[in-house]
């Protein structure tokens, strides 16, 4: 005998009523509420696993060849022929959805004096005719009910087809629309929660599709909706929130940002952290609406885009000033020297000086400071020595990358540093306030706030 | 030492005690079994609970305060009478007033209990409910779930063999529960559910409907004219489908309104409510993975399944009509009480056994899985319907260099991330500064039969343990504030006993003169005022008899439509 059968204290037997008469008269010695219950802990699991083994008829498998019908007749529960088991619990599920959808349906309807008596006819529920009667049950619904049953443990006979097939945005995207078209319907979280079952049933790739799909719309109906009119339509941050926790829109932003442009996105950096659904589950109804909607940030345009552009400078500005005062000034009004190539060496410095400040302050140089921005990691989080070193570095091979270019190009000896500068700001400007640091080292540098 | 079983409601609450093999009920000062959960003060700032705080609800409805379970493991203070209480301080008075009935039915003094509570709690609803037990002088020797209770109730009174669904719907929340009965011993399978459905909801979408349909804007009334709304369509709801339809007659904001509430108008207006009913159910066989051809049958529990439409909606879900032979209001009460006789080891329970589940999961919070190295991730410790007492560790390791410190978040919940699940507490361990990877820490929770959690944290490399009961939860009190609750109650006094049925009979007498109009009011204004009369003048041979008339008189006009 081995476990679980030297637990329960019995022969392996695909009798369910004999492995429950063992449990049960082992338990009244080790009971679930003496000592620290391990010993009950043990002894279930035992039992769980035995009456396990003898559903599937797989514990004794000496019993002879007529065990797994004929033998097990006389265990009530369960009938150790897996197959129809499996599909009595899928049928009895489905009927069950199929029931309480008409159920719904009968509610719905105000005037149905004789439609639903005051009592329910004891009627045997037979999948075939419930699926009749109100149409299939839906996709999602059928992949849930599948998810409970192995079907691995079926002993022969077809599986039951249960993925979904691949044009499987269509129910989503199509509630999708239509919540968004509605008018009240949207604000109301409750609506959403379908989609949730939507995304469990995908799988990785298509999980990050739907996404950007739902994003794209939401993003589309966002735009449709500003103005004074839209107003009352626009999705709230309720409803974003919990979005973005379904879809991981932030926690793919970067990537995103390859697809999207970045004023588009710019409403994630705006949402709260928090959920309010963790404000209904701490009990207190209504805590969604308490919650405060974020005004939209106004629309990204060219003078935002400048005022951030002189925000990098003045910061840039800020950081190098005093620098260039150590390096270059103080020498030469001591020595009446300059150093040997005295703006590598400043720019050497700047570069040091500041990955080393954003890395142990985790955001923003003295400069960055001063001006009101931060440097981010792609998941808006703080940026750590590692990868605040790394940025700085790529800053410095593309300086170096310019001037070996310029060189070659131009036969500049000393070139002029205006052809560093440009690129910086023409790449500033076509990836909408992004410098080319930025975009290899994968940080963002946002207003703090 | 007697052990007594409480069921603490919604609405009412009722208690039990173990004796001779069989369940007593235990009445209450007016002689009724159920003891509304509703708390209140008198003029003279004493405490009353019970029957006559639910008269004064329309009476004096800044003075008194029902439904407050729904608030239970909150922060969330009340407003009574100008002071303010936690959910656990009024549930405190309520357990307060079942063990002194208690008390006075047995003759001996009460110190310990069995508390019922939804199956559905969380962690914080629990531990703020033991508060309460405790806050009211009991020890509270097990929490047991309410449909539980219910199924410990009907499988001792006739034994049946098989599964079994019990449909839990209260005054506030709905529990449904997979139970196999076999040899003596009770298997729960599988429990799930909704705290914010009950009937005080139904009720709510009633009057809500009520008011749309009349147009009437619900801040503009005060809130006594709503207590009388909400009185009025209590007595409707309980008399729905019989003949004839119950009306509803009521002088709001100055008009006079008189409905008939209908069964179609009723369907129509919780027809919301009636789909969500159908999720727990469906969760629960689920996890129990039990075919539902298997299902020997459902049985029915709580005062709000005596509505016929849950009951065809539970009949249409399962194909049969459900059950309920026992009173729905008094067997979770008898199944505490139980409980309690099995608590005490009696010896006519010898060969029952009872197992229950842990209804939700409970985890830790991790980095990204996959590797992005994001926080915030919700590592599941303990499955849903996995049975307690329960116990399971895992290692957990440092993410970064030099890491000196570990910080393991107690969640519960089904979600994917920890944001949305709910916080319990946390854990702050110290660990050797060391690559990452190198250190790491055993977690092992351990799930015990009250429903509640213990957090054990090892760290491997210098063998230190940190064990915790999981307690400081929002909404659970401290022990300065426990102490300080016992006080604030112990120096409320309840009404005297004696004098608690002339005040019981007088609330009556006033909510009915504000329920009724015309020559009955003045009926029942006159014969108020002869009983004050007679209550002046001190005289307790007098005053018994005249008691006794006004309560015959009262009883006239209060009996109609009630059951």
């Amino acid at each position: 005998m081995s476990f679980p059968w030297d637990v329960l204290g019995i022969d392996a037997t695909n009798d369910q009523r004999a492995i429950k008469r063992a449990y049960a008269a082992r338990l009244k010695v080790s009971r679930p509420d003496d000592g620290d219950g391990s010993a009950f802990q043990e002894l279930h699991e035992a039992y769980k696993f035995a009456v396990m083994l003898a559903r599937q008829g797989a514990a004794a498998p000496d019993d002879g060849p007529g065990h797994s019908g004929a033998q097990d007749g006389d265990a009530p529960p369960a009938s150790s022929d897996g197959q129809s088991h499996v599909a009595d619990q899928t049928a009895s599920l489905a009927a069950v959805n199929a029931a309480i959808t008409q159920d719904a349906r009968l509610a719905a309807m105000a005037g149905d004096a004789g439609a639903a008596p005051g009592q329910a006819e004891p009627m045997r529920l037979n999948a075939e005719t419930m699926i009749e009667a109100f149409g299939p049950p839906d996709r999602d619904d059928g992949t849930r009910v599948s998810w409970d049953i192995d079907l691995t443990l079926a002993p022969s006979g077809e599986p039951v087809p249960v993925t979904p097939e691949n044009p499987a945005f269509r129910e989503p995207l199509g509630l999708l629309d239509q919540l968004l078209a509605s008018s009240q319907n949207l604000h109301m979280l409750a609506n959403w929660q379908p989609l949730e079952r939507h995304m469990a049933a995908l799988g990785f790739d298509e999980q990050k599709q739907l996404s950007e799909r739902v994003l794209r719309r939401v993003i589309a109906h966002q735009k449709s909706c500003r103005g004074k009119n839209g107003r009352y339509r626009r999705l709230g941050a309720k409803v974003l929130v919990w979005l973005d926790g379904l879809m991981g829109w932030r926690t793919g932003y970067y990537d995103l940002l390859d697809r999207f442009p970045q004023d588009e996105l710019a409403f994630l950096l705006d949402l709260p952290d928090t959920n309010p659904v963790q404000h209904a589950n701490h009990g207190l109804r209504g805590g969604g609406a308490l919650f405060q909607v974020a005004e939209p940030r106004p629309e990204h345009n060219s003078v935002m885009q400048l005022a951030s552009w002189l925000r990098r400078i003045g910061a840039f500005l800020i950081d190098i000033v005093p620098l260039a005062f150590l390096l270059l000034l103080l020498p030469y009004m001591i020595w009446q020297e300059l150093p040997p190539r005295p703006m590598t060496l400043l720019f050497a410095c700047y570069v040091v000086v500041t990955g080393v400040t954003e890395g142990l302050t985790g955001n923003a140089s003295f400069g960055k400071r001063a001006m009101g921005i931060k440097v981010m990691d792609r998941y808006l989080g703080k940026i750590g020595m590692g990868l605040s070193l790394w940025r700085a570095a790529s800053l410095f091979l593309c300086m170096a990358a310019l001037e070996v270019a310029t060189s070659l190009w131009l036969g500049f000896e000393r070139p002029n540093y205006l052809t560093h500068v440009l690129p910086f700001q023409l790449c500033f400007w076509f990836t909408e306030g992004r410098l080319p640091q930025d975009l290899i080292s994968r940080t963002l540098v946002v207003e703090k706030n | 030492m007697t052990i007594i079983g409480i069921d603490l409601g919604t609405t009412n609450s009722a208690c039990g005690v173990w004796r001779d093999g069989a369940v007593h009920l235990i009445p209450n000062r007016h002689g009724d079994k159920l003891t509304p959960s509703v708390v209140g003060f008198d003029a003279g700032g004493e405490l009353i609970v019970g029957k006559t705080a639910q008269n004064r609800l329309i009476t004096h409805p800044r003075d008194t305060v029902a439904t407050f379970k729904r608030l239970m493991g909150t922060k969330h203070r009340i407003e009574v009478s100008k002071t303010s209480f936690t959910a656990t301080e009024l549930s405190a008075a309520v357990l307060r007033s079942l063990k002194e009935d208690a008390e006075a039915f047995l003759g001996e003094p009460v110190s310990e209990a069995i508390i019922s509570v939804p199956a559905y709690f969380n962690d914080n609803q629990r531990h703020a409910t033991k508060q309460a037990g405790e806050i009211a002088g009991m020890k509270v020797q097990r929490l047991i779930n309410e449909p539980t209770a219910a199924a410990l109730a009907y499988g001792l009174h006739d034994k049946p063999e098989g599964v079994f669904v019990v449909l839990d719907m209260g005054g506030g929340t709905f529990d449904v529960s997979v139970i196999e009965y076999f040899d003596g011993v009770m298997e729960v399978h599988a429990s799930a559910g909704d705290n914010y459905l009950g009937g005080e909801d139904f009720l709510e979408a009633m009057v809500e409907r009520f008011l749309a349909d009349r147009k009437i804007e619900r801040a503009g009334l005060d809130k006594g004219a709503l207590q009388v709304l909400f009185d009025a369509m209590e007595r409707a709801k309980r008399a729905i489908g019989r003949s004839p339809a119950p009306r509803v007659a009521i002088e709001l904001a100055g008009t006079a309104h008189d409905v008939e509430i209908t069964e179609p108008w009723f369907r129509d207006a919780v027809a919301g409510l009636l789909l969500r009913v159908r999720a727990p159910i469906e969760q629960a066989l689920r996890d129990a993975r039990i075919p539902l051809a298997d299902i020997a049958d459902v049985l029915l529990v709580g005062g709000a399944t005596r509505m016929a439409v849950f009951r065809n909606a539970a009949g249409k879900l399962f194909g049969r009509i459900p059950s309920s032979y026992l009173d729905p209001d008094l067997v979770v009460a008898m199944g505490a009480t139980v409980q309690a006789g099995l608590k005490a080891r009696d010896s006519s329970l010898d060969d029952v056994v009872l197992t229950d589940v842990c209804p939700y999961t409970l985890g830790t919070e991790v980095v990204d899985p996959a590797g992005s190295g994001k926080p915030g991730f919700f590592l599941p410790l303990i499955e849903r319907n996995s049975v307690v007492p329960t116990s399971r560790v895992e290692r957990l390791f440092t993410v970064a260099d030099k890491q000196a410190r570990m910080q393991v978040n107690v969640f519960q919940g089904e979600n994917r991330m920890v944001e949305r699940n709910v916080f319990l507490g946390e854990i702050d361990v110290t660990v050797p500064k060391r690559k990452a990877g190198e250190e790491s820490i055993d977690v092992r929770f351990s799930y015990d039969m009250n429903g509640l959690l213990e957090v054990d944290v090892k760290v491997n490399s210098s063998g230190e343990t940190i064990n915790k009961v999981i307690q400081q939860a929002p909404g659970a009190l401290s022990d300065d504030e426990m102490a300080r609750s016992r006080q604030r109650l112990a120096a409320l006094k309840f009404h005297p006993r004696e004098r608690e049925e002339n005040l019981q009979l007088l609330s009556q007498g006033e909510r009915l003169y504000l329920t009724h109009l015309g020559d009955t009011r003045a009926a029942i204004g006159d014969a108020l005022a002869a009983f004050e009369a007679v209550l002046d003048r001190q005289r307790d041979s007098e005053i018994g008899r005249a008691r006794d008339e006004l309560k015959a008189f009262l009883d006239r006009f209060d009996g109609d439509l009630l059951p």
